[in-house]
Protein backbone atom coordinates (compact mmCIF):
# COMPACT_ATOMS: atom_id res chain seq x y z
CA UNK A 1 0.00 0.00 0.00
CA UNK A 2 1.43 3.32 -1.01
CA UNK A 3 2.71 5.50 1.54
CA UNK A 4 0.72 9.08 1.38
CA UNK A 5 3.09 11.70 2.90
CA UNK A 6 1.34 14.69 4.41
CA UNK A 7 3.02 17.73 5.20
CA UNK A 8 1.96 19.71 7.91
CA UNK A 9 0.05 22.94 7.16
CA UNK A 10 2.77 25.19 8.91
CA UNK A 11 5.43 23.73 6.73
CA UNK A 12 3.43 24.43 3.57
CA UNK A 13 2.33 27.54 4.34
CA UNK A 14 6.00 28.41 4.74
CA UNK A 15 7.07 27.12 1.26
CA UNK A 16 4.54 28.89 -0.12
CA UNK A 17 5.21 32.00 1.54
CA UNK A 18 9.08 31.29 0.12
CA UNK A 19 7.61 30.79 -3.57
CA UNK A 20 5.87 34.61 -3.44
CA UNK A 21 9.47 35.91 -1.73
CA UNK A 22 11.05 34.39 -4.21
CA UNK A 23 8.49 35.58 -7.70
CA UNK A 24 8.84 39.13 -6.14
CA UNK A 25 12.71 39.08 -5.73
CA UNK A 26 13.19 38.26 -9.33
CA UNK A 27 10.86 40.60 -10.11
CA UNK A 28 12.66 43.28 -8.56
CA UNK A 29 16.10 42.07 -10.00
CA UNK A 30 14.47 42.66 -13.53
CA UNK A 31 13.40 45.99 -12.89
CA UNK A 32 16.70 47.11 -11.43
CA UNK A 33 18.40 45.34 -14.27
CA UNK A 34 16.80 47.30 -16.85
CA UNK A 35 17.11 50.88 -14.93
CA UNK A 36 20.59 49.96 -14.16
CA UNK A 37 21.00 49.32 -18.44
CA UNK A 38 19.25 52.84 -19.14
CA UNK A 39 21.21 54.92 -16.67
CA UNK A 40 24.96 52.99 -17.95
CA UNK A 41 23.63 52.33 -21.17
CA UNK A 42 24.96 56.01 -22.54
CA UNK A 43 28.32 56.42 -21.19
CA UNK A 44 29.49 53.17 -22.76
CA UNK A 45 27.59 53.62 -26.15
CA UNK A 46 30.78 54.97 -28.14
CA UNK A 47 29.91 56.62 -31.28
CA UNK A 48 30.17 54.28 -34.85
CA UNK A 49 33.64 54.93 -35.99
CA UNK A 50 33.58 56.40 -39.39
CA UNK A 51 34.99 54.56 -42.05
CA UNK A 52 34.96 55.16 -45.44
CA UNK A 53 32.37 52.76 -46.37
CA UNK A 54 29.16 54.78 -43.97
CA UNK A 55 28.19 57.55 -45.78
CA UNK A 56 26.08 60.65 -43.80
CA UNK A 57 23.04 59.64 -45.53
CA UNK A 58 21.14 58.25 -48.20
CA UNK A 59 20.42 61.48 -50.06
CA UNK A 60 24.25 62.16 -50.15
CA UNK A 61 25.67 59.03 -50.98
CA UNK A 62 26.75 60.39 -54.16
CA UNK A 63 28.84 63.06 -52.65
CA UNK A 64 31.40 60.68 -50.80
CA UNK A 65 34.69 60.18 -51.02
CA UNK A 66 33.79 56.61 -52.25
CA UNK A 67 30.49 57.33 -53.72
CA UNK A 68 29.61 53.73 -53.12
CA UNK A 69 26.03 52.97 -52.41
CA UNK A 70 25.24 51.42 -48.59
CA UNK A 71 22.61 50.14 -47.20
CA UNK A 72 22.67 52.27 -43.83
CA UNK A 73 19.33 50.70 -42.28
CA UNK A 74 21.35 47.94 -41.14
CA UNK A 75 24.82 49.59 -39.74
CA UNK A 76 23.94 50.09 -35.90
CA UNK A 77 24.22 54.04 -34.50
CA UNK A 78 23.55 56.26 -31.61
CA UNK A 79 20.02 57.43 -31.93
CA UNK A 80 21.89 60.47 -31.20
CA UNK A 81 24.24 60.78 -34.55
CA UNK A 82 20.91 59.86 -36.71
CA UNK A 83 19.39 62.55 -35.12
CA UNK A 84 22.05 65.06 -35.93
CA UNK A 85 22.41 63.98 -39.14
CA UNK A 86 18.88 64.16 -40.47
CA UNK A 87 18.03 67.27 -38.78
CA UNK A 88 21.14 69.55 -39.31
CA UNK A 89 22.41 67.91 -41.94
CA UNK A 90 22.29 68.17 -45.76
CA UNK A 91 19.35 67.34 -47.44
CA UNK A 92 19.44 68.48 -51.53
CA UNK A 93 16.85 66.15 -53.28
CA UNK A 94 14.07 66.78 -55.90
CA UNK A 95 14.72 70.58 -56.37
CA UNK A 96 14.27 70.11 -60.38
CA UNK A 97 12.06 67.90 -59.49
CA UNK A 98 9.60 70.18 -57.83
CA UNK A 99 10.56 73.29 -59.51
CA UNK A 100 9.76 71.37 -62.77
CA UNK A 101 6.52 71.03 -61.21
CA UNK A 102 5.95 73.82 -60.08
CA UNK A 103 6.17 75.55 -63.75
CA UNK A 104 4.50 73.03 -65.32
CA UNK A 105 7.82 71.59 -67.65
CA UNK A 106 9.18 68.57 -67.84
CA UNK A 107 12.71 68.57 -65.49
CA UNK A 108 14.58 68.54 -68.77
CA UNK A 109 13.45 71.80 -69.67
CA UNK A 110 13.47 73.41 -66.18
CA UNK A 111 17.29 71.95 -66.34
CA UNK A 112 17.67 73.57 -69.72
CA UNK A 113 15.53 76.82 -68.39
CA UNK A 114 18.69 77.32 -65.29
CA UNK A 115 21.07 76.18 -68.08
CA UNK A 116 22.42 73.08 -66.11
CA UNK A 117 22.95 69.50 -67.29
CA UNK A 118 21.47 68.08 -64.27
CA UNK A 119 21.17 68.54 -60.59
CA UNK A 120 23.96 67.55 -59.30
CA UNK A 121 25.74 70.37 -61.63
CA UNK A 122 24.01 72.86 -58.73
CA UNK A 123 26.50 71.06 -55.83
CA UNK A 124 29.37 70.51 -57.93
CA UNK A 125 31.81 72.82 -57.15
CA UNK A 126 31.12 72.49 -52.90
CA UNK A 127 33.68 70.68 -51.35
CA UNK A 128 33.09 67.10 -50.23
CA UNK A 129 30.30 67.29 -47.08
CA UNK A 130 32.93 66.27 -43.85
CA UNK A 131 30.73 63.37 -41.90
CA UNK A 132 30.38 65.18 -38.49
CA UNK A 133 28.90 68.66 -40.73
CA UNK A 134 25.09 67.90 -38.79
CA UNK A 135 26.76 68.38 -35.46
CA UNK A 136 28.73 71.59 -36.06
CA UNK A 137 25.96 73.03 -38.31
CA UNK A 138 23.62 72.16 -34.67
CA UNK A 139 26.52 73.21 -32.65
CA UNK A 140 26.62 76.92 -34.65
CA UNK A 141 23.23 77.42 -35.45
CA UNK A 142 22.65 76.99 -31.04
CA UNK A 143 25.74 78.84 -30.44
CA UNK A 144 27.80 76.18 -28.78
CA UNK A 145 30.51 76.41 -31.05
CA UNK A 146 32.38 79.48 -31.75
CA UNK A 147 35.67 78.38 -33.08
CA UNK A 148 35.57 79.77 -36.73
CA UNK A 149 38.94 79.99 -37.10
CA UNK A 150 39.14 75.65 -36.83
CA UNK A 151 36.28 75.51 -39.44
CA UNK A 152 37.61 73.77 -43.12
CA UNK A 153 35.98 74.99 -46.24
CA UNK A 154 34.38 71.95 -46.43
CA UNK A 155 31.70 73.09 -43.76
CA UNK A 156 31.36 77.40 -44.42
CA UNK A 157 30.54 76.18 -48.20
CA UNK A 158 28.14 74.33 -48.04
CA UNK A 159 25.33 76.65 -48.02
CA UNK A 160 23.39 74.97 -45.46
CA UNK A 161 25.99 75.76 -42.71
CA UNK A 162 24.03 79.23 -42.81
CA UNK A 163 20.48 80.06 -41.08
CA UNK A 164 19.79 81.94 -44.42
CA UNK A 165 19.53 78.70 -46.32
CA UNK A 166 16.17 78.01 -45.51
CA UNK A 167 14.73 80.70 -47.49
CA UNK A 168 17.18 79.71 -50.58
CA UNK A 169 15.74 76.41 -52.10
CA UNK A 170 12.39 78.31 -53.24
CA UNK A 171 14.84 79.84 -55.78
CA UNK A 172 15.02 76.26 -57.68
CA UNK A 173 11.65 74.42 -56.23
CA UNK A 174 9.76 77.76 -57.00
CA UNK A 175 11.11 79.46 -59.83
CA UNK A 176 9.29 82.81 -61.00
CA UNK A 177 10.76 83.53 -64.51
CA UNK A 178 9.13 86.92 -64.28
CA UNK A 179 11.77 87.89 -61.82
CA UNK A 180 15.50 87.81 -61.56
CA UNK A 181 18.20 88.35 -59.04
CA UNK A 182 21.25 90.62 -58.93
CA UNK A 183 21.95 91.57 -56.32
CA UNK A 184 22.10 90.40 -52.20
CA UNK A 185 24.58 89.43 -49.85
CA UNK A 186 24.94 88.31 -46.09
CA UNK A 187 27.28 87.91 -43.65
CA UNK A 188 27.47 85.07 -40.81
CA UNK A 189 27.90 85.66 -37.82
CA UNK A 190 27.41 89.37 -38.12
CA UNK A 191 27.32 90.17 -34.77
CA UNK A 192 30.10 89.31 -32.30
CA UNK A 193 31.25 90.14 -29.10
CA UNK A 194 34.68 90.14 -27.33
CA UNK A 195 36.42 91.48 -23.89
CA UNK A 196 40.30 92.36 -24.17
CA UNK A 197 42.67 94.28 -22.10
CA UNK A 198 45.25 96.65 -23.52
CA UNK A 199 47.93 94.94 -25.18
CA UNK A 200 45.53 91.95 -26.39
CA UNK A 201 44.29 91.24 -29.97
CA UNK A 202 41.25 90.68 -30.67
CA UNK A 203 40.08 87.97 -33.96
CA UNK A 204 37.13 87.37 -35.71
CA UNK A 205 35.83 85.32 -38.37
CA UNK A 206 32.93 86.23 -40.82
CA UNK A 207 32.07 84.31 -43.58
CA UNK A 208 30.62 86.86 -46.46
CA UNK A 209 28.18 85.55 -48.87
CA UNK A 210 26.55 86.21 -51.97
CA UNK A 211 22.45 86.04 -51.29
CA UNK A 212 20.23 83.52 -52.35
CA UNK A 213 19.01 83.46 -55.94
CA UNK A 214 21.75 86.21 -57.16
CA UNK A 215 22.91 85.34 -60.51
CA UNK A 216 25.80 88.04 -60.83
CA UNK A 217 29.15 88.36 -59.78
CA UNK A 218 29.22 91.49 -57.35
CA UNK A 219 32.29 93.20 -56.53
CA UNK A 220 32.62 93.55 -52.59
CA UNK A 221 35.05 95.73 -50.80
CA UNK A 222 34.38 96.09 -46.54
CA UNK A 223 35.35 98.89 -44.74
CA UNK A 224 35.38 99.63 -41.60
CA UNK A 225 34.01 102.71 -40.00
CA UNK A 226 36.13 105.97 -39.10
CA UNK A 227 35.21 106.61 -36.06
CA UNK A 228 35.94 102.77 -34.91
CA UNK A 229 39.73 103.55 -36.24
CA UNK A 230 40.21 106.41 -33.55
CA UNK A 231 40.33 103.51 -30.86
CA UNK A 232 41.70 100.32 -32.96
CA UNK A 233 44.28 99.01 -35.24
CA UNK A 234 41.82 97.37 -37.38
CA UNK A 235 42.61 94.75 -40.76
CA UNK A 236 40.18 93.34 -42.54
CA UNK A 237 41.49 90.21 -45.01
CA UNK A 238 40.59 90.54 -47.35
CA UNK A 239 38.66 93.52 -47.81
CA UNK A 240 38.16 93.66 -51.87
CA UNK A 241 36.60 90.50 -53.09
CA UNK A 242 34.01 89.06 -55.52
CA UNK A 243 31.32 87.39 -54.63
CA UNK A 244 30.47 84.91 -56.62
CA UNK A 245 26.50 83.55 -57.79
CA UNK A 246 24.88 81.10 -55.81
CA UNK A 247 21.84 80.55 -58.46
CA UNK A 248 21.35 78.09 -60.98
CA UNK A 249 24.35 76.82 -59.57
CA UNK A 250 26.57 77.58 -56.49
CA UNK A 251 29.99 78.82 -57.76
CA UNK A 252 32.97 77.94 -55.37
CA UNK A 253 33.62 81.45 -54.27
CA UNK A 254 29.98 81.88 -53.37
CA UNK A 255 31.14 82.29 -50.07
CA UNK A 256 34.17 84.34 -48.44
CA UNK A 257 36.05 83.78 -45.10
CA UNK A 258 36.82 87.18 -43.95
CA UNK A 259 39.90 87.49 -41.12
CA UNK A 260 39.77 90.74 -38.68
CA UNK A 261 42.27 91.10 -36.60
CA UNK A 262 42.71 94.32 -33.69
CA UNK A 263 44.56 95.63 -31.40
CA UNK A 264 43.39 99.03 -28.65
CA UNK A 265 45.19 101.85 -29.44
CA UNK A 266 46.94 103.61 -26.35
CA UNK A 267 44.80 106.41 -25.87
CA UNK A 268 41.85 104.64 -26.05
CA UNK A 269 40.09 104.56 -22.33
CA UNK A 270 37.62 101.48 -20.85
CA UNK A 271 34.53 100.87 -22.35
CA UNK A 272 32.08 99.26 -24.84
CA UNK A 273 33.03 99.75 -28.11
CA UNK A 274 30.82 99.11 -31.46
CA UNK A 275 32.86 98.56 -35.08
CA UNK A 276 31.11 98.45 -37.70
CA UNK A 277 32.41 97.15 -41.16
CA UNK A 278 30.00 97.69 -44.19
CA UNK A 279 29.92 97.22 -47.81
CA UNK A 280 31.31 100.04 -50.02
CA UNK A 281 32.32 100.46 -53.87
CA UNK A 282 35.04 98.09 -55.10
CA UNK A 283 38.38 100.28 -56.77
CA UNK A 284 38.16 101.26 -59.91
CA UNK A 285 40.93 98.95 -61.01
CA UNK A 286 38.98 95.96 -59.31
CA UNK A 287 35.80 97.13 -61.04
CA UNK A 288 37.40 97.42 -64.37
CA UNK A 289 39.03 94.00 -64.46
CA UNK A 290 35.62 92.41 -63.04
CA UNK A 291 33.16 94.04 -65.22
CA UNK A 292 35.61 93.56 -68.25
CA UNK A 293 35.35 89.54 -67.11
CA UNK A 294 31.78 89.10 -66.13
CA UNK A 295 30.72 91.99 -68.66
CA UNK A 296 26.63 92.22 -67.93
CA UNK A 297 26.72 90.09 -65.23
CA UNK A 298 28.82 92.20 -62.93
CA UNK A 299 27.10 94.29 -60.33
CA UNK A 300 28.97 96.32 -57.34
CA UNK A 301 27.40 95.21 -54.32
CA UNK A 302 26.71 98.11 -52.91
CA UNK A 303 24.90 99.44 -55.30
CA UNK A 304 21.12 99.40 -55.26
CA UNK A 305 18.81 99.16 -52.34
CA UNK A 306 19.93 97.70 -49.10
CA UNK A 307 19.70 97.32 -45.71
CA UNK A 308 20.17 100.16 -43.25
CA UNK A 309 22.66 98.52 -40.35
CA UNK A 310 26.03 97.61 -41.43
CA UNK A 311 26.43 94.16 -42.48
CA UNK A 312 29.29 92.68 -39.55
CA UNK A 313 29.18 94.49 -36.50
CA UNK A 314 31.86 93.80 -33.58
CA UNK A 315 31.27 94.94 -29.98
CA UNK A 316 34.29 95.05 -28.28
CA UNK A 317 34.64 95.88 -24.60
CA UNK A 318 38.03 96.88 -22.99
CA UNK A 319 39.08 96.62 -19.86
CA UNK B 1 -0.68 35.33 3.69
CA UNK B 2 0.81 38.48 5.05
CA UNK B 3 4.16 38.33 2.73
CA UNK B 4 2.12 37.97 -0.22
CA UNK B 5 0.30 40.63 -0.05
CA UNK B 6 3.34 43.37 1.36
CA UNK B 7 5.60 42.27 -1.42
CA UNK B 8 3.48 43.82 -4.24
CA UNK B 9 2.60 46.47 -2.70
CA UNK B 10 6.27 47.24 -1.94
CA UNK B 11 7.20 46.47 -5.40
CA UNK B 12 4.45 48.59 -6.93
CA UNK B 13 5.50 51.29 -4.45
CA UNK B 14 9.13 50.90 -5.63
CA UNK B 15 8.16 51.12 -9.54
CA UNK B 16 5.74 54.18 -9.57
CA UNK B 17 8.48 55.81 -7.24
CA UNK B 18 11.55 55.53 -9.75
CA UNK B 19 10.79 57.91 -12.35
CA UNK B 20 10.81 60.52 -9.24
CA UNK B 21 14.37 58.98 -7.77
CA UNK B 22 15.74 59.48 -11.19
CA UNK B 23 14.00 63.24 -11.55
CA UNK B 24 16.43 64.77 -9.08
CA UNK B 25 19.49 63.42 -11.15
CA UNK B 26 19.50 65.91 -13.82
CA UNK B 27 18.49 69.62 -14.78
CA UNK B 28 18.39 70.67 -18.09
CA UNK B 29 19.79 74.52 -19.12
CA UNK B 30 17.68 76.17 -21.12
CA UNK B 31 19.64 79.19 -23.36
CA UNK B 32 18.87 81.38 -26.46
CA UNK B 33 21.74 81.65 -28.10
CA UNK B 34 21.36 82.75 -31.90
CA UNK B 35 23.85 83.50 -33.72
CA UNK B 36 23.58 86.34 -36.25
CA UNK B 37 22.96 85.83 -39.76
CA UNK B 38 22.89 89.27 -41.60
CA UNK B 39 21.56 88.98 -45.13
CA UNK B 40 19.29 89.85 -47.67
CA UNK B 41 18.27 89.76 -51.36
CA UNK B 42 17.30 92.56 -53.97
CA UNK B 43 15.21 90.51 -56.65
CA UNK B 44 14.05 92.56 -60.17
CA UNK B 45 10.44 92.00 -62.06
CA UNK B 46 11.31 91.53 -66.01
CA UNK B 47 15.21 92.36 -66.54
CA UNK B 48 15.83 95.29 -64.31
CA UNK B 49 18.80 95.96 -62.56
CA UNK B 50 20.96 97.88 -59.75
CA UNK B 51 22.26 99.62 -63.20
CA UNK B 52 19.28 98.78 -65.67
CA UNK B 53 16.22 100.90 -64.03
CA UNK B 54 14.92 103.58 -66.71
CA UNK B 55 12.21 106.22 -66.91
CA UNK B 56 12.30 106.85 -70.63
CA UNK B 57 9.74 109.69 -71.74
CA UNK B 58 7.12 108.55 -74.50
CA UNK B 59 7.29 104.99 -73.04
CA UNK B 60 4.31 102.75 -73.29
CA UNK B 61 1.94 103.17 -70.20
CA UNK B 62 2.86 106.97 -69.44
CA UNK B 63 0.85 110.04 -69.44
CA UNK B 64 1.92 112.86 -72.10
CA UNK B 65 3.75 110.29 -74.22
CA UNK B 66 4.84 113.15 -76.82
CA UNK B 67 8.91 113.62 -76.60
CA UNK B 68 9.29 117.45 -74.43
CA UNK B 69 10.81 116.79 -71.69
CA UNK B 70 8.05 116.62 -69.78
CA UNK B 71 5.76 113.41 -68.95
CA UNK B 72 4.39 111.55 -65.73
CA UNK B 73 3.78 108.24 -64.76
CA UNK B 74 6.50 106.81 -66.26
CA UNK B 75 7.46 103.04 -65.64
CA UNK B 76 10.57 101.26 -65.15
CA UNK B 77 11.99 99.96 -68.41
CA UNK B 78 15.46 97.67 -68.60
CA UNK B 79 17.33 99.75 -71.28
CA UNK B 80 16.79 103.56 -72.33
CA UNK B 81 15.76 102.41 -75.95
CA UNK B 82 14.06 99.43 -77.38
CA UNK B 83 13.58 97.78 -73.77
CA UNK B 84 11.23 95.84 -72.05
CA UNK B 85 8.99 96.89 -68.85
CA UNK B 86 9.94 95.48 -65.48
CA UNK B 87 6.77 96.32 -63.39
CA UNK B 88 3.06 95.26 -63.89
CA UNK B 89 -0.50 95.25 -62.01
CA UNK B 90 0.84 91.89 -61.06
CA UNK B 91 4.65 92.22 -61.04
CA UNK B 92 6.54 94.39 -58.71
CA UNK B 93 9.87 95.88 -60.36
CA UNK B 94 11.94 95.02 -56.86
CA UNK B 95 11.45 93.11 -54.34
CA UNK B 96 13.97 93.13 -50.90
CA UNK B 97 13.96 89.67 -49.13
CA UNK B 98 15.29 89.22 -45.89
CA UNK B 99 17.18 85.83 -45.91
CA UNK B 100 18.70 86.39 -42.70
CA UNK B 101 17.53 85.28 -39.24
CA UNK B 102 17.00 88.94 -38.08
CA UNK B 103 15.08 91.70 -39.03
CA UNK B 104 16.11 94.98 -40.81
CA UNK B 105 14.91 98.31 -42.20
CA UNK B 106 15.28 99.73 -45.43
CA UNK B 107 16.20 103.69 -45.97
CA UNK B 108 17.18 105.48 -49.25
CA UNK B 109 18.30 108.60 -50.83
CA UNK B 110 19.90 110.10 -53.86
CA UNK B 111 23.26 110.82 -53.87
CA UNK B 112 21.81 113.41 -55.60
CA UNK B 113 19.15 114.42 -57.52
CA UNK B 114 17.57 117.35 -60.25
CA UNK B 115 14.38 118.92 -59.14
CA UNK B 116 12.98 118.00 -62.60
CA UNK B 117 13.79 114.38 -62.77
CA UNK B 118 11.39 112.61 -59.58
CA UNK B 119 10.68 109.67 -58.27
CA UNK B 120 8.36 108.14 -56.60
CA UNK B 121 7.97 104.74 -54.62
CA UNK B 122 5.06 103.01 -52.86
CA UNK B 123 4.64 99.05 -51.43
CA UNK B 124 3.59 96.53 -53.90
CA UNK B 125 0.30 94.55 -53.20
CA UNK B 126 2.14 91.30 -52.30
CA UNK B 127 1.38 90.31 -55.89
CA UNK B 128 2.47 93.42 -57.88
CA UNK B 129 2.29 96.16 -57.99
CA UNK B 130 -2.43 96.52 -58.29
CA UNK B 131 -4.86 98.27 -60.12
CA UNK B 132 -6.17 99.88 -57.60
CA UNK B 133 -4.76 102.91 -55.20
CA UNK B 134 -1.84 103.91 -56.57
CA UNK B 135 -2.55 101.73 -59.62
CA UNK B 136 1.25 100.99 -59.87
CA UNK B 137 2.34 104.56 -60.28
CA UNK B 138 -0.23 107.33 -59.48
CA UNK B 139 0.98 110.99 -59.90
CA UNK B 140 0.03 112.93 -56.55
CA UNK B 141 0.47 109.76 -53.99
CA UNK B 142 0.30 111.00 -50.27
CA UNK B 143 3.67 110.75 -48.71
CA UNK B 144 4.08 109.63 -45.66
CA UNK B 145 6.91 111.26 -43.13
CA UNK B 146 10.72 110.66 -43.62
CA UNK B 147 10.60 108.14 -40.68
CA UNK B 148 7.68 105.96 -41.43
CA UNK B 149 7.93 103.34 -44.29
CA UNK B 150 6.05 103.47 -47.34
CA UNK B 151 2.66 101.80 -47.82
CA UNK B 152 0.04 100.46 -50.14
CA UNK B 153 -2.21 103.76 -50.55
CA UNK B 154 1.50 106.52 -49.27
CA UNK B 155 4.35 106.94 -50.96
CA UNK B 156 7.69 108.62 -51.04
CA UNK B 157 8.22 111.24 -53.55
CA UNK B 158 11.43 112.22 -54.38
CA UNK B 159 10.69 115.32 -56.12
CA UNK B 160 13.32 118.15 -54.77
CA UNK B 161 17.15 118.49 -54.53
CA UNK B 162 16.64 117.79 -51.02
CA UNK B 163 15.73 114.48 -51.32
CA UNK B 164 19.64 113.28 -50.46
CA UNK B 165 18.18 112.97 -47.28
CA UNK B 166 17.97 109.11 -46.23
CA UNK B 167 14.28 108.15 -45.71
CA UNK B 168 12.86 105.12 -44.58
CA UNK B 169 10.87 102.90 -47.28
CA UNK B 170 11.09 99.77 -45.39
CA UNK B 171 10.52 99.31 -41.37
CA UNK B 172 11.51 96.17 -39.63
CA UNK B 173 11.38 93.43 -42.70
CA UNK B 174 10.71 90.39 -40.88
CA UNK B 175 12.94 87.30 -41.06
CA UNK B 176 12.00 85.36 -44.46
CA UNK B 177 9.43 88.22 -45.21
CA UNK B 178 9.69 89.89 -48.98
CA UNK B 179 8.58 93.32 -49.33
CA UNK B 180 7.28 94.35 -52.78
CA UNK B 181 8.63 98.25 -54.69
CA UNK B 182 6.54 100.14 -56.83
CA UNK B 183 8.48 103.04 -58.82
CA UNK B 184 7.25 105.69 -61.02
CA UNK B 185 9.23 108.32 -62.67
CA UNK B 186 8.19 111.47 -63.62
CA UNK B 187 10.04 114.77 -65.91
CA UNK B 188 8.51 117.70 -64.74
CA UNK B 189 8.98 121.06 -66.81
CA UNK B 190 7.72 123.91 -69.34
CA UNK B 191 3.81 122.94 -68.00
CA UNK B 192 3.10 126.62 -67.26
CA UNK B 193 4.70 129.65 -66.11
CA UNK B 194 5.56 128.30 -62.71
CA UNK B 195 7.45 125.22 -64.24
CA UNK B 196 11.03 125.08 -65.22
CA UNK B 197 12.32 124.23 -68.18
CA UNK B 198 11.66 121.27 -69.98
CA UNK B 199 14.12 118.42 -69.15
CA UNK B 200 17.31 118.01 -71.59
CA UNK B 201 16.96 115.51 -73.86
CA UNK B 202 19.73 112.92 -73.10
CA UNK B 203 20.28 110.37 -70.32
CA UNK B 204 20.23 111.86 -66.89
CA UNK B 205 21.30 109.26 -64.39
CA UNK B 206 20.74 109.20 -60.63
CA UNK B 207 22.31 106.90 -57.66
CA UNK B 208 19.68 105.82 -55.16
CA UNK B 209 21.47 104.96 -52.07
CA UNK B 210 21.29 103.28 -48.87
CA UNK B 211 22.04 104.58 -45.43
CA UNK B 212 24.30 102.82 -42.85
CA UNK B 213 23.79 103.21 -39.57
Amino acid sequence: MEEKIVMPEELMKKKQRWKYQKIGLGFLAVILLIASGLIVFPYFSEPVKENESINLSPILEDQTETGQQQDISLIPEPLRQKYFREQWGIHRKNYIEQGAKHLGLTEQQLLSMFDLSSEKQVWSELPIVPEDFGEINYLMQNGKFFALSSLGEEYWKQPEFYPSWKNCPKYWTEPDPRYWTPNGYGAYVSNQFTTVTKGEEFYAIVYVHSGCGVQTWQGTRLEVSNNARDYFNISVTPNEFLLEPMFPQIKYGWVKRIEIKGSIKEETQEGVYDIFIDVIPPSKEKQDEWSSEYKTQYFNASQGVRPARALISLEVTVQ
Amino acid sequence: MKYTKIIPAILLVAVMAMPFAFADQDTTTFTWVVPENKAHTITYGGSCSTSAFYFVEGSAGSVDTDIDGNADKLLPYDADSGGSVCQSDSVASMLITNTGNTTVDINAFFSEIDVNQQAGVFMGTGAGCGTDGLGGWEYMCTVVAVDSPVTQSTCRDFNSSADTVSVMLIDNLDVSDTNQLCWFGRLRGAKGDAEPAAVAQGSHAETLTTETN
